[in-house]
C-alpha cells in the first residue's frame, strides 16, 4: 500500500456525514412534532388503558354493571369467568377502589381519566409552549400566554365533555356493560370537541384577540412603570414635599 | 342523583343526540370542505383553505354504532353475535381512525399532483386536537 492508498484509507475511517438543517427547517420539523405531541398523547394513553381493558375483560357485551345497593353505596360487578382475568379477580369492587379507577371502569373512573387527561394535556402543551418561546426569535411573552391560555381552556372544556360522554355512555343499558365503551366515547368526545373549539378559535381569532390584549396590557404595565419611576423621581429631587402624599400641603393641590 | 347511579335513559338519550348531532357536523366539517377543495382544485384557484385534520370528525360515527346496539341490542341477531360486539366497536373505531390518518395524504397528494403546495395557515396559532391548518396555492405562487 502506497502513502496515497493509505491516506485514502485513513481519510475515510474517519468520514463522518453531517447533516446540517437550517433553523426555519428545525422549527417547522419542531412545529409538526408539537402539534402531533398535543393531539395524540392523550388520546393515546386512554386507547392504551381502553386495549388493556379489553384484554382483560374479552370482547363480550355483559361484562360489567354498575349497581348502587341500598347503603348507598356503588360497587362495578365483573361478570364472567374470574379466574381468566389478571387484574380483576374479585366479582365486586366498590366504584372508588384505585384499581377501577386505574382502569378507568365505572363512573368515577372515568371521571378520573378525565381528570388526568386534562393534566397531561395541560402541563404537555405548557411545556411544549414554553420550549418553543425559548428557541424561536420572534416569540413573544404575550404570544406565550395568550396559546398557554386558550389551550387551557380548550383542554378543560374537551376533558368535561369526554368525562360526561364517557359517564352517559356508561349509563347507558346495553353499550354502559361494555367495559371499554364510555373510554371510547370520552376519547372520541374529546377529540371532537377539541376540533370544533380550535374551528371556532380559527374562526373567531380568540387566541390572537388575547394576545393582542395581553400585548395592551403589557404597554399599558410599562406605562404604569415608567410614570410610577417619573414620579418617584420628582420626589427624590424635591424631598420636602414627601409629607404631602400623606396629608394635606399648602401650595399643593389635587388631593 | 350522584355520578354514580345516572339513570339509564340518560344514556340513551345522549348517545340519540350526539347521532344527531353529528350529521349536521359531519356535513359541514368534512363533507362540505372536501367538496369545496374539490371544485376548487378542478377550477384550479390561486388557494384552496383545507384543515387536515377535518376527517377526525368522522370518529363521531362510533356514536351512530353505539345507539344501533342501544336500539336492537335485545333483537335475536345482536344477542347471538354479543361476544363480538367489543371487537366491532373497537373495529369501527379503528377504521374511522385508520381512514382520519390517510385520506388527508391522499388528497395531498391529488393537490399536488394538480400543481398545489401546502402552506400553513397564519389564522391558526394554537391547536389541541389532530391535522393542521393549511392554504393550499399553485407552485408558482409563494407561501408569504
Amino acid at each position: 500500500m502506497n502513502y496515497e492508498q493509505k491516506l485514502l484509507q485513513d481519510l475515510r475511517k474517519n468520514e463522518h456525514t453531517i447533516q446540517i438543517l437550517s433553523s426555519d427547517d428545525l422549527l417547522a420539523e419542531y412545529q409538526a412534532v408539537k402539534g402531533a405531541t398535543k393531539a395524540y398523547t392523550v388520546a393515546l394513553l386512554d386507547s392504551t388503558t381502553a386495549i388493556r381493558l379489553l384484554m382483560e375483560l374479552g370482547y363480550r357485551v355483559d361484562q360489567l354493571e354498575v349497581r348502587t345497593y341500598a347503603n348507598g353505596k356503588s360497587y362495578v360487578i365483573f361478570k364472567g369467568y374470574a379466574g381468566s382475568r389478571e387484574i380483576f379477580r374479585g366479582t365486586r369492587y366498590l366504584t372508588s377502589n384505585p384499581q377501577v379507577i386505574r382502569m378507568a371502569v365505572g363512573p368515577r373512573g372515568i371521571v378520573s381519566s378525565a381528570r388526568g387527561g386534562f393534566v397531561i394535556g395541560f402541563v404537555l402543551s405548557v411545556s411544549l409552549e414554553v420550549f418553543d418561546y425559548l428557541i424561536r426569535d420572534d416569540a413573544t411573552l404575550s404570544h406565550l400566554l395568550g396559546s398557554i391560555s386558550t389551550d387551557l381552556v380548550k383542554i378543560g372544556i374537551s376533558a368535561i365533555a369526554g368525562a360526561v360522554a364517557g359517564l352517559a355512555v356508561g349509563s347507558a343499558a346495553i353499550i354502559g356493560t361494555i367495559a371499554a365503551a364510555p373510554l371510547i366515547a370520552a376519547i372520541v368526545t374529546g377529540v371532537v370537541v377539541g376540533m370544533v373549539l380550535d374551528e371556532l378559535d380559527s374562526r373567531r381569532g380568540v387566541t390572537q384577540a388575547l394576545i393582542k390584549g395581553y400585548e395592551r396590557f403589557g404597554i399599558r404595565l410599562k406605562e404604569i412603570e415608567y410614570e410610577v419611576n417619573r414620579q418617584l423621581n420628582w420626589l427624590e429631587r424635591n424631598p420636602h414635599l414627601i409629607p404631602c402624599l400623606f396629608g394635606p400641603c399648602s401650595g399643593i393641590r389635587g388631593y | 342523583m350522584g355520578i354514580d347511579s345516572m339513570p339509564k335513559t340518560f344514556g340513551f338519550w345522549f348517545i340519540a343526540g350526539v347521532c344527531l348531532l353529528s350529521f349536521p357536523l359531519l356535513y359541514f366539517f368534512v363533507w362540505d370542505p372536501v367538496n369545496d377543495l374539490l371544485i376548487a382544485m378542478e377550477l384550479q384557484k390561486d388557494s384552496i383553505e383545507f384543515d387536515s385534520g377535518s376527517f377526525y370528525y368522522l370518529l363521531i360515527t362510533v356514536f351512530w354504532l353505539f345507539l344501533l346496539i342501544e336500539i336492537f341490542g335485545h333483537s335475536r341477531i345482536v344477542q347471538k353475535h354479543k361476544d363480538k360486539l367489543s371487537l366491532i366497536i373497537i373495529g369501527w373505531f379503528a377504521v374511522s381512525l385508520i381512514i382520519s390518518f390517510i385520506a388527508p395524504y391522499t388528497l395531498n397528494q391529488k393537490l399536488d399532483r394538480a400543481g398545489y403546495s401546502a402552506c400553513t395557515d397564519p389564522s391558526e396559532i394554537s391547536r389541541i386536537s389532530p391535522g393542521r391548518k393549511l392554504i393550499y396555492k399553485l407552485k408558482n405562487s409563494s407561501c408569504k
